[in-house]
């Protein structure tokens, strides 16, 4: 969430707490100065005093919090917090500062309780936003928008709160309500219009691409606007257009393994196998441990015929702690095809990529294909029925399935499995490659 | 220790020794110098509209005019608006004269005819002993029928093989399918344009008329298939259309191009495979009965290996094993591999093209392909021709490009293929936009020549620079009762231990017709000690002590032949039955 006009607590401690004294409010105002300062362990011992003085002022307790919490005294800044919500229930202020406490400790789910009753307990912006914002951090999407939606009644044009509330919307699954949100601002400010593009995506509006490529033509030194943008440009098989968008953001960010990364994934749809290779290498030079740019490059290497490469590539790769499934999946295919020789190697890694990833159809059916070859058709068959019946839009189970029953004299199966092939329809190798690589490599849609 | 043994042991170390010395062969373009100068016309050069202006054409190598030296057809297209040009492009038949040069006879022969020509085969479908021509067109065929005198007729519509105004016919055998002695003709047809192209979305219209991000014409995917046709011949000049009931049409449509036949399980009976396009590839099982059924998925000819679709061009027929089996290469579009589909003896195949190294050059979109022994070791060679659909290619700056090399690979008697393009003289490295291609012995010395229709150019004339090395034999078959060129006869040769197999055959390739004469290279072999011919009929002839390095011609049941150098008879009876 954006923070825009995050209030200072402070100021909505003393407008919430109409329960407290002039006394202990005088008290408060004397010690400010010293937090401004930044004299803390002075401010500390003078609210000390004061709630000694004012020992039932929650205001004090809440200040004292707020120091605690400034010098890293975390416990004793909840427990004044908490002193302070004993004496004052619905005290906002350190309602807020509680749950933002306990929010950093990962409590999430107190936090956000205490971010509610804040909201539900005042009128005050500020407090609203700052309530708003809490539960979005919190994750409680709805409850956010809910809040912030009573903020931006007070204040329509505040476009910070429109931004944030339509984020928060979107973040709820609300679409239409954040794209109705978003509507009538006409900021041209890049997160605006980059959010506005997330929104429309997610309703299927394909002009939601042209708001992020917008974004990031405004901000080309954003690796995330500028590789979302490639990306909704490559959803709609704009290829040329998603590298028209990434390469200046990559002469900005020349080092960014996210624009690489999506620099090459839109090569290889283009065919420029060579230039995507390169980025791919760019990529793991900067980080040698990204299994997704280890994995493109070596499904490159692969797609291009270069086996003895791609091998390489993929088994550095392997040598790491918990490499990711695919490329387990990588280096069967790759000594798949490397030589008959090497049959043994690719079952076993197999096994390893369906041990790591137990849904991944095309796991089972180049385990299949093995079985086959090994004269174990019945295996061979449960492998292809698992890949179908964990992927049932996947054709290629069904063609060997059709083999395998048709070699086996079992007519009737082998013309319904033929018939169920020629349903699902058969793409190229390099179209259904490129699809799987996509899948795998391409950031999921929003 | 067994004599036979160690003979072929010794045969074995021989042939490893000629395989391991370099590429022997380099091949000069002498296109130019010979007078094949006409230039290839398929649409607008630059900006192609419709994907009938993409494919391209074949060519045919036929010995029209039977005077031993083997002659081209170049195939032609046009334009989108013939009547806008001042001259309407022809295709063009060139006479060989013998001396390393053509001359187009194109006009006194008969065959000036302006259209959207696709592919060519030859066959003497009426057995005068005349090769007749057979050329398909979008739109309607044409057969030229050989008149003898160096000219031809055009009889299409009469015999009853033109087809329909429309129709985009692509790749055509004759083919002996029941074995009658008269040779029948089958036509493949790739999309169903329509009346002046309305099936065809406009270029970058659609999800099929995208390549890599720039909008092209679009197809064949989301356009209509056409089918397939097969004529029998009925022995009067006319054809039958059997289609229907041969069973050619039981298949669904696909998009078909080149056409291959051959007895893929050695049954006698001519089978047909077809390479289609971004569908199922078909395998017409000859039942012998008359009628096929498509065992392309059961086979594994279909698909590739995985049961994905590939774009097939162009085909030919092997035994690259040399294991008694025509194995099967297929041209496929970039981004995939060609494949090198091996018969396993059983009615199935294996596509070995990774294990036997074709591939790795995944950037080539493969059109024409051709298997001979270029030089003449006893093991079957290949040569793809490849080229992009359109220029248009290039300002996507993928590493594909509209012009491409040839790929020429050696076979090294192991398995596997080497490239050796970059050792066989840099014309063959030269960048086209091949299509069709097809090879001959076109000196009648053992070295064989190949000629490519390349797009938008001239053709191409790729000649063997220097003698051939090894010894070889060139076979033509002269059938009785069998179909007079002896398409579908199997010919066997066993030399130095080795044995080899082909066929005769008709069209081929993509959308070519190569030499109808056999070729087999003997290696350092100084004679081929047997030659088996089954033919058609059922005939088999077996010829002993053959000598090297001529052309042979085998009459049907004689069971000799002739030297085609002295035309003298050398051969003796065959020792088979004594």
């Amino acid at each position: 969430m954006r923070r825009r006009n995050l209030l200072l607590v402070i100021i909505v401690a003393l407008r919430c707490s109409a329960q407290s004294s002039h006394q202990d409010q005088d008290y408060l105002f004397s010690v400010l100065p010293l937090i401004d300062r930044g004299d803390l362990s002075a401010a500390e011992r003078q609210l000390l005093q004061g709630t000694k003085q004012f020992p039932g002022s929650g205001i004090l307790y809440n200040a004292l919090g707020i120091v605690y919490r400034k010098e890293g005294k975390i416990d004793r800044a909840a427990g004044s917090f908490r002193k302070a919500l004993e004496l004052l229930p619905s005290f906002t202020a350190a309602q807020l500062q509680l749950a933002s406490l306990d929010q950093q400790q990962g409590n999430k789910r107190e936090a956000a309780e205490l971010y509610r009753a804040a909201a539900n307990g005042t009128t005050n912006f500020e407090a609203l936003v700052a309530a708003g914002l809490g539960l979005a951090d919190c994750e409680d999407y709805s409850g956010a928008a809910g809040v912030l939606s009573k903020a931006k009644v007070q204040k329509p044009d505040s476009s910070a709160v429109t931004y944030n509330l339509a984020l928060a919307q979107f973040k709820a699954g609300d679409s239409p309500a954040a794209f109705i949100t978003l509507r009538d601002t006409g900021s041209p400010e890049p997160d605006v219009l980059y959010l506005r593009g997330r929104i429309m995506e997610s309703l299927g509006d394909r002009q939601g691409a042209n708001q992020i490529a917008a974004a990031c033509r405004l901000q080309p030194a954003s690796e995330t606007f500028c590789s979302d943008a490639a990306v909704a440009a490559m959803r709609q098989d704009k290829f040329v257009d998603a590298l028209d968008l990434v390469e200046p953001a990559l002469q900005k960010s020349p080092a960014s393994v996210a624009l690489l990364s999506v620099a090459a994934l839109a090569q290889f749809r283009l065919g420029r196998y060579g230039e995507a290779i390169h980025s791919y290498r760019a990529a793991l030079d900067y980080a040698p441990n990204l299994d997704a740019a280890r994995e493109g490059l070596g499904f490159l290497c692969y797609m291009t015929g270069d086996l003895e490469t791609a091998r390489t590539v993929v088994e550095a790769g392997l040598q790491h702690s918990s490499p990711d499934f695919y490329l387990s999946y990588l280096d069967a295919l790759i000594l798949y095809r490397l030589a008959p020789q090497w049959r043994v190697q690719a079952a076993a890694a197999l096994e390893r990529a369906i041990h790591a990833n137990s849904r991944f159809a095309p796991a089972y059916f180049l385990r299949g294909k093995i079985l086959m070859e090994q004269n174990n058709p019945a295996a061979a068959l449960m492998d292809f029925e698992r890949a179908a019946q964990i992927d049932p839009k996947y054709p290629l189970p069904y063609f060997k399935m059709a083999q395998i029953y048709s070699r086996q004299g079992r007519t009737t199966e082998a013309e319904s499995a033929r018939r169920r092939f020629a349903e699902l329809g058969s793409l190229r190798e390099e179209e259904m490659l490129a699809r799987q690589a996509q899948d795998i490599l391409m950031p999921a849609q929003p | 220790m067994r004599l036979g043994s160690f003979l072929i042991g010794f045969a074995a170390l021989i042939c490893a020794a000629v395989v391991k010395d370099p590429w022997p062969i380099h091949f000069t373009d002498v296109a130019a110098k010979a007078g094949l100068s006409a230039i290839n016309v398929s649409g607008d050069i630059n900006k192609k509209k419709y994907i009938l202006e993409m494919n391209g054409s074949g060519l045919a190598f036929l010995d029209y005019n039977g005077d031993g030296l083997v002659d081209l057809f170049v195939v032609n297209g046009t334009t989108l608006d013939p009547d806008g040009t001042s001259t309407k492009p022809v295709s063009h038949l060139y006479r060989n004269n013998g001396d390393g040069t053509f001359t187009d006879v194109t006009r006194e022969a008969g065959v000036s005819y302006s259209g959207w020509g696709q592919g060519a085969c030859a066959g003497d479908f009426d057995n005068d002993g005349r090769e007749d021509l057979f050329v398909t067109y979008y739109g309607k065929n044409r057969l030229y029928h050989n008149n003898g005198d160096g000219t031809f007729a055009e009889i299409a519509e009469r015999a009853g093989v033109a087809g329909a105004n429309g129709r985009w016919n692509s790749g055509c055998a004759f083919v002996d399918y029941d074995r009658d002695g008269k040779v029948d003709l089958f036509v493949a047809n790739y999309v169903d344009l329509g009346p002046n192209f309305s099936n065809v979305p406009s270029p970058g219209s659609g999800e099929f008329c995208q390549y890599k991000g720039i909008p092209i014409a679009c197809g064949p995917r989301g356009l209509p298939k056409a089918p397939n046709f097969l004529y029998h011949n009925n022995g009067d000049g006319t054809f039958t259309d059997v289609s229907e009931k041969a069973g050619i049409r039981s298949t669904d449509g696909h998009y078909a191009l080149g056409v291959l036949t051959f007895d893929y399980d050695n049954d006698g009976w001519p089978d047909i495979y077809v390479a289609c396009d971004s569908a199922a590839s078909i395998l017409y099982h000859n039942r012998r009965d008359g009628t096929f059924e498509d065992t392309g998925i059961a086979s594994g000819l279909a698909y590739n290996e995985d049961g994905e679709a590939q774009a097939g061009m162009g085909v030919a027929a092997l035994d690259y094993d040399h294991d008694g089996h025509l194995d099967v290469v297929k041209t496929n579009f970039s981004d995939d591999s060609p494949n090198l589909y091996h018969n396993n003896g059983d009615g199935t195949f294996s596509d070995r093209v990774f294990q036997a190294g074709l591939g790795r050059l995944r950037n080539y979109l493969g059109w024409g392909v051709i298997a001979t022994d270029f030089d003449n070791d006893g093991w079957t060679d290949l040569l793809i021709v490849d080229g992009h659909l359109t220029p248009d290619i290039d300002s996507a700056r993928s590493d594909s490009s509209y012009r491409q090399r040839k790929v020429l690979y050696r076979n090294l008697g192991n398995g596997r293929f080497a490239d050796v393009t970059a050792d066989a003289g840099t014309e063959m490295a030269r960048l086209h936009s091949s299509r069709g291609a097809a090879t001959a012995d076109l000196s009648n010395d053992g070295r064989m020549a190949i000629a490519v229709n390349e797009l938008h150019e001239s053709p191409s004339l790729l000649v063997p620079e220097t003698p051939a090395r090894n010894h070889w034999i060139g076979i033509r078959l002269v059938g009785t009762k069998s179909n007079r060129d002896g398409i579908g006869a199997r010919v066997e040769v066993e030399s130095g231990g080795m044995r080899q197999i082909d066929e005769v055959r008709s069209g081929g390739s993509y959308l070519s017709q190569s030499d109808l004469r056999l070729h087999f290279g003997l290696g350092a072999t100084v004679r081929a000690e047997h030659i088996t011919v089954r033919w058609p009929s059922g005939t088999v002839d077996r010829i002993n002590g053959i000598p090297p390095d001529r052309h042979i011609v085998i009459h049907e049941g004689s069971q000799t032949f002739i030297s085609g150098a002295a035309l003298t008879v050398t051969g003796t009876k065959s020792l088979a039955g004594h």
